[in-house]
């Protein structure tokens, strides 16, 4: 927790009350007499700092909290308690004045006009950022060609694909050279290529101009590709802060030895001294074992020594494994219910 | 800002080339029905509450236009706040440097909107020249005021109506009925109904400023009111309604939940 | 479901009824959906119920009866107001929006999956049509009873005035429902019809009487109401019921309304072959 955070976030939580809701004929009646209500703590008693330039992953399952935190974040929706500061401004509060300092792309919905060309939408941005026409040229021809907008720029936004009209909403949120820059599911639908062009930019503007980035996805590999730190968020509480490599050595203390026998009729009992069998597939066999107490090299050589092979790879516990751990344990331990 | 968004919504609505003629004819024929009740019950009777078939074109003139200038600037506060809530617009409002309500207003463009303005405009000329009142430059400014103040009115009842949508009520009934009950009981010089309703239609819902308080006071009729000095504030309500309705606005906007994901 | 498409085409009489029903249920139960919207609807029916019969009492002014024109003779206040309280709720009870619209599916270009069922399309716009006018039967009577309470309603003028109304108020609702099919079926021609309809809305509104009686109108302006269909959905039962047409005129207005209904329904065929003609070269 440093002074030079530009993200501050304290304490923060934030409670729904929903109206019971009543069945039945004389239903709607009965909810508009009795005002009963059940509290849903959508997000409880978060804290993070982060500091510019950081590109931060913010994942977590469906209904954890993450969209809800993002728009306490952004200023959309006030928390029930807790405090947020963006670079010294609460987003709720200041919301006009916060509103220049940030970027939001939803990957759902853009934020272009739709009947108009998207030259027009970025040219209506610079209007209502105020961006001075300088700075509109030099960063509108830099994203044209870094993002390969210059064959659509003319079309209207509502012809677009997916791809294209990503990229320009992701151009439209740079245009004004905002400090912080969220994103909500930025490649979700988006083919191969797609992906590789906005994850490329994203890296360029994280490191060529040191904007921090708050990346919400569900694409483990943009995660992998961009993030240096994540935040996890389970049930509305922070259940992991911090980089890639410490996760998985954290909640996945372990490297698997895929083999499959020459003979497959052995898959069923092979076994290993010091490993567990997490997996029987196919004819293959997963062997897990934990890489600080016993070398790769020792595995592999005691398992080629008892058996015939026909073929052998090591793997990595890989992150969606990991989160799919992660989130069946919350759930075993289940949510705190108000 | 407004006049860029609203720019941006004009140039938008160019690109659906409609019959516009079509769309004016039909809009002003819409509210002319109410008129024409009117007009056949005058010609059978004389007259509806001692107000003849020129004074009654002036009120129903007033309601029309007053109308014809809150569609214009005031559009989509008719229901139209459910969908944006819904489709997750208004987030994208909340996350920019401009007023989410002046976003709302300039969201969408019409120009059919134009058509009750048209026809409120005709019934107000057709009244004008026909009413025995000397037309002295203070009484058509104060014609003018009344029209915006009325359109102020009408837009704090929809704004106040939109602003509960924050709390995920749906606000598309309720505009639809403002709509309807201003249409509905707005061509009808007020005197002719009970004292309690005349009160009601002050104190509870304010359609008494939006025609028949004005055009008592051009047409020199105080003295048939049960509050003189208060018809003749009409416009000033207008302003004082609408900053309450929006004061009510901004402090719903803390309520909002937002749907979506 | 029994009764399926057999080989020459034809579909079972058993089986249409069957799917008549269902689709009327269907617009029915989807209209009560929205019933706080419809509760409010019927709230401003209710207001504007009042609010007419204030406006025709201060009209008699102490009158007790005033000269109705085209030869009906003389209209008691009670006989006027109580024409003002069923021709608002019935205008309401047959003219309400509701969820299942031709318009709307065509928009949304849903008509493709409609034409597909086994139902010929038009008869299931017209259930979907009877169902939503079925749904809000309930809050019109609601409505007429609140009025009642405070004086609005008469009793029939006879029993035989009861039975001639009630086949009056099936003919209006069929002619309703046919002319707002006929309206609806000029969205195939465009999307863009809001000033067409809007149109349609005032003169129906108007010269089917639900604003004005045909009996205060002036004379010429009766005499235009009388060659539309307008009258018969809402004027003619009306006056039926109250006695103001009766013998001979109410012989004929019963006649009249019969005729309107067959040459609408047979405009409706007619326009709709051209129709399904189009949609199918154009693939809707």
């Amino acid at each position: 927790m440093s002074d030079e955070a530009v993200i501050r976030v304290r304490n923060l939580s934030k409670e729904f009350r929903r109206p019971r809701r009543f069945e039945g004929p004389l239903g709607g009646l009965r909810t508009l007499l009795t005002r009963q209500h059940s509290v849903v703590s959508a997000v409880e008693d978060v804290s993070f700092d982060i500091e510019p330039g950081e590109l931060v992953g913010y994942l977590g399952p469906n209904g954890a909290g993450k969209s809800t935190t993002i728009k306490m974040l952004t200023g959309i929706m006030v928390p029930t308690s807790g405090t947020v500061e963006i670079a010294g401004l609460t987003p709720w509060q200041d919301r006009e004045r916060n509103a220049r300092q940030i970027g939001v792309v939803f990957g759902q919905r853009s934020q272009l006009w739709w009947d108009l060309p998207v030259i027009e939408s970025f040219r209506l941005v610079k209007e209502l950022y105020e961006v001075p026409a300088a700075m509109f040229d030099a960063n509108l021809a830099m994203f044209t060609e870094l993002l390969g907008m210059a064959e659509f720029l003319a079309t209207p936004v509502r012809q677009l694909s997916l791809g294209q009209r990503m990229r320009a909403d992701l151009a439209a949120a740079m245009l004004y050279e905002p400090a912080v820059l969220y994103l909500d599911e930025p490649t979700i639908g988006l083919d191969v290529l797609a992906k590789e062009a906005i994850r490329a930019f994203l890296a360029e503007l994280n490191s060529a101009r040191r904007t921090t980035i708050i990346l919400t996805t569900h694409d483990l590999d943009d995660l992998e590709r961009l993030a240096s730190r994540l935040i996890l968020i389970d049930h509305g509480q922070v259940v992991y802060d911090g980089d890639l490599a410490t996760l998985k050595t954290r909640y996945a203390p372990y490297r698997d030895v895929v083999v499959q026998p020459s003979d497959p009729t052995q898959a069923r009992d092979l076994t290993v001294l010091g490993t567990d069998v997490a997996r029987v597939e196919d004819g293959k066999v997963w062997l897990r074992f934990n890489p600080d107490q016993q070398p790769v090299a020792a595995v592999v050589g005691a398992v080629l020594a008892d058996y015939e092979v026909s073929d052998l790879s090591i793997v990595d516990p890989d992150l969606e494994g990991v989160l799919r751990q992660i989130y069946a344990a919350g759930d075993a331990s289940g949510p705190d219910l108000a | 800002m407004y006049r860029v968004l609203l720019a941006a919504s004009m140039r938008a609505q160019g690109q659906y080339r409609a019959n516009l003629i079509i769309e004016l004819i039909g809009a002003i024929a819409y509210q002319g029905a109410g008129f024409a009740f009117v007009w056949v019950v005058v010609d059978r009777f004389g007259d509806i509450g001692g107000w003849g078939l020129a004074e009654l074109a002036l009120l129903y003139g007033l309601r029309l236009g007053a109308h014809g200038v809150f569609t214009f600037g005031f559009a989509q506060l008719m229901g139209r706040i459910t969908e944006v809530v819904r489709e997750g617009e208004f987030d994208r409002y909340l996350t920019r440097p401009v007023n989410p309500l002046i976003q709302l207003l300039t969201r969408r463009f019409s120009l059919t909107v134009l058509g009750d303005l048209v026809g409120g405009i005709a019934l107000i000329v057709v009244g004008v020249t026909h009413v025995d009142v000397a037309w002295t430059a203070p009484a058509l400014a104060y014609l003018v005021l009344a029209l915006l103040g009325a359109a102020l009115v009408e837009a704090a009842l929809h704004l106040a109506a939109s602003a509960l949508a924050f709390r995920q009520t749906t606000t598309y009934a309720l505009s639809g009925a403002i709509d309807q009950l201003l249409s509905t009981l707005g061509g009808y010089p007020l005197k002719i109904f009970p004292v309690s309703v005349q009160l009601g239609l002050t104190f509870v819902f304010p359609l008494a400023f939006i025609a028949y308080f004005p055009a008592a006071v051009l047409l020199g009729r105080t003295d048939e009111l049960l509050l003189p000095w208060l018809a003749i504030l009409a416009p000033l309500v207008g302003v004082l309604l609408f900053a309450a309705s929006y004061g009510f606005w901004r402090s719903q906007i803390r309520h909002y939940t937002s749907t979506g994901h | 479901m029994r009764g399926t498409v057999l080989r020459t085409g034809r579909v079972s009489w058993q089986s249409r009824f069957r799917a008549s029903v269902v689709i009327a249920v269907l617009a029915g139960r989807s209209l009560w959906v929205y019933r706080s919207g419809l509760l409010i609807s019927a709230g401003v029916l209710l207001v504007q119920i009042f609010a007419l019969q204030m406006v025709w009492t201060w009209v008699y002014a102490g009158d007790s009866v005033v000269d109705g024109s085209g030869g009906v003779g003389e209209i008691s206040l009670p006989v006027q107001l109580a024409y003002v309280t069923l021709s608002t709720a019935q205008f309401w009870a047959l003219n309400h929006w509701g969820v299942y619209s031709l318009q709307q599916r065509v928009r949304e270009g849903r008509i493709g999956t409609d034409l597909a069922r086994p139902l010929d399309l038009l008869w299931q716009v017209t259930m979907g049509r009877g169902g939503t006018i079925a749904g809000c039967l309930p809050f019109a009577l609601a409505a007429l009873l609140i009025a009642m309470a405070f004086g609005g309603v008469v009793a029939p003028a006879s029993a035989g005035a009861l039975v001639a109304y009630l086949v009056a108020l099936v003919l209006a609702t069929v002619i309703s429902v046919q002319l707002v099919l006929l309206l609806d079926m000029t969205s195939f021609w465009s999307l863009e019809v809001t000033g067409i309809y809007l149109s349609f809305t005032l003169v129906s509104r108007f010269l089917s009487g639900s604003l004005v009686p045909l009996w205060f109108m002036p004379d010429w302006l009766r005499v235009v109401a009388g060659l539309f269909p307008f009258q018969a959905t809402t004027f003619s039962p009306v006056a039926i019921y109250l006695g103001v047409l009766q013998g001979s005129a109410m012989w004929q207005a019963l006649g009249i309304a019969a005729a309107w209904a067959v040459v609408l329904g047979v405009a409706l065929r007619l326009s709709w072959g051209r129709v399904l003609n189009r949609v199918v070269v154009q693939g809707g």
